[in-house]
């Protein structure tokens, strides 16, 4: 039986301006699921959620065996959260909050977090006030990373970073993620870090899980083909998510990409110019796009 | 549905951080009480009464701060998120915020109280205006639950400092309400603290609002379903 580092089934939600209707997402144990949507799409509730700081209105979730909301305090002991809108005391110093979590959680590995100091180039003594952001961030991946948690629930966390602080959470969260036994639930609406750290794609639009799938099996069903139509023939065929058509060229997205598609394109009187593989935020556009 | 008991040694630790968090400036606002409490010692009117004057001034200020700077500003600063990913219930957040608000203001306040009363009971101030101090702080105490409250629940500036400004514009009614009493202002001059049914029914009847107010918000935030 596979086991799941969370289970989210029939969840309901409602607020004046947001909807969710029967999200069913679950993550198995030792994955990376990429969490991508824009903004308000539903994502920071999913998180509140699996964090027990939102109750649905339906709905059951699991998280590590523990039913949420009413087992949290067991579950926040196995989850590590930070989140871009989360910040640290900023009159006290970095020390005195790992002191602070090393006195909560029994597990928190002092050695790993001296280690982790070095590497994303923090001083302990520093308060917090006099840090940038992107050290800022730092400072909060270290406070979780060092309690090594089974599940590792991130929140937007690279964004307002620059492109170098960037690079260096992504590689820094790349090399905890070779722990098989961790899983982690990453959200962000920038595809280039999810598509480079998750196993998983998980979209959501509008409260709606567009689709959830292994990356690679998800990357290659799309695929972006440039044809060259018969004249005074309209570019249309069964498994095209969008058609933009000029004059006789036409540029067809599928979602469906195997070794049937150019065939059915041949055999619609299409000639096949070129295909290209698809990156993650383009198809995430075309996925929004195709949901509206 | 969690009670103060259920994860106790996580409240103890929020309310350590707490203190943390503002043991220096409440060690100023301790050191300010002790030179007005100095000041009200030297028993000539005018001091006295601009002694009292400042230790209400001081009161109301340790309050207001107490509740933006632990409540208020958790939210404002975003630190909140870092304590709810804690192993903590937002209901267990919300008893460690009153505790650690109740004893932070509390514990001074007292320390308060009690030296402006050693000061009337030591100095040639008439002892009748014990109960005129007690009733006064026993408001101003009543006063910061309120705000206390509103912050707790709505976690809104706004709606806190309303409240603020409200209960500070009551408090001078309160005392020229109290000045007009016969039962009150008739036994200022006495020598003993005179403490009959009038003010003794106005000091329950604050301590009872007071258990309300406290209540009423443990109560109210464990009906909540949203937080962050």
């Amino acid at each position: 039986m596979q086991s799941f580092a969370f289970d989210m089934r029939g969840i309901d939600i409602r607020y004046p301006h947001f909807a969710m209707e029967n999200l069913n997402l679950a993550l198995p144990q030792g994955q990376v699921m990429g969490l991508v949507g824009v903004n308000g799409a539903g994502k920071s509730t999913t998180i509140r959620m699996l964090m027990g700081l939102v109750k649905p209105a339906a709905g059951q979730i699991e998280v590590l065996g523990y039913q949420m909301p009413a087992q949290q305090v067991q579950a926040k002991y196995e989850i590590g959260f930070a989140s871009d809108d989360m910040r640290l005391y900023k009159s006290q110093t970095l020390q005195w909050h790992m002191d602070f979590v090393h006195s909560i959680y029994p597990q928190f590995d002092q050695a790993y977090a001296k280690d982790l100091l070095k590497r994303f180039e923090l001083i302990g003594e520093q308060k917090i006030k006099g840090l940038s952001h992107g050290q800022r961030v730092k400072a909060s991946l270290l406070l979780v990373l060092a309690r090594r948690p089974k599940l590792l629930i991130l929140d937007e966390p690279t964004t307002g970073l620059d492109p170098v602080a960037r690079d260096e959470v992504i590689s820094e969260l790349a090399e905890v993620l070779r722990d098989d036994a961790r899983s982690v639930l990453f959200s962000s609406h920038n595809t280039h870090d999810i598509e480079k750290l998750s196993d998983q794609i998980a979209f959501l639009d509008r409260g709606k899980l567009l689709a959830l799938q292994d990356k690679e099996t998800y990357l290659d069903s799309w695929s972006r083909f440039r044809c060259q139509l018969p004249p005074g023939r309209q570019a249309d065929i069964t498994g095209a998510v969008s058609i933009r058509q000029q004059g006789q060229l036409a540029e067809i997205i599928t979602d469906q990409n195997n070794h049937d598609f150019p065939q059915r394109l041949v055999q619609a009187g299409f000639t096949v110019l070129e295909q290209h593989r698809m990156s993650l935020e383009e198809i995430f556009v075309a996925n929004v796009k195709r949901s509206r | 549905m969690s009670n103060i008991f259920s994860n106790a040694r996580m409240i103890k630790l929020l309310i350590g951080k707490d203190w943390q968090l503002v043991k220096k400036s409440l060690a100023a606002y301790l050191a300010g009480g002790v030179l007005v409490i100095g000041l009200m010692g030297m028993a000539t009117p005018l001091l006295f009464n601009t002694g009292a004057i400042l230790m209400i001034t001081l009161m109301i200020v340790i309050g207001a701060r107490s509740a933006i700077e632990l409540v208020i500003n958790e939210k404002k600063d975003q630190t909140l998120a870092f304590v709810l990913s804690l192993p903590v219930t937002p209901q267990d957040y919300a008893w460690a915020k009153l505790g650690a608000n109740l004893l932070l203001y509390l514990v001074p306040w007292l320390l308060l109280v009690l030296g402006m009363l050693a000061v009337i009971v030591s100095s040639p101030v008439y002892n009748g205006v014990i109960p005129l101090v007690v009733l006064v702080s026993v408001f101003i105490l009543l006063s910061y639950c309120c705000y206390l409250a509103t912050a707790l629940l709505t976690y809104s500036e706004g709606y806190t400092t309303a409240v603020m400004i409200i209960t500070n514009l009551l408090l001078n009614g309160f005392i020229i309400w109290l000045l007009r009493m016969p039962a009150i202002h008739l036994t200022l001059e006495a020598p003993t603290a005179s403490w009959n049914s009038t003010s003794l029914g106005l000091l329950t009847g604050g301590i009872t609002l007071i258990i309300i107010v406290l209540l009423g918000t443990a109560a109210l935030q464990q009906r909540k379903t949203s937080f962050l």
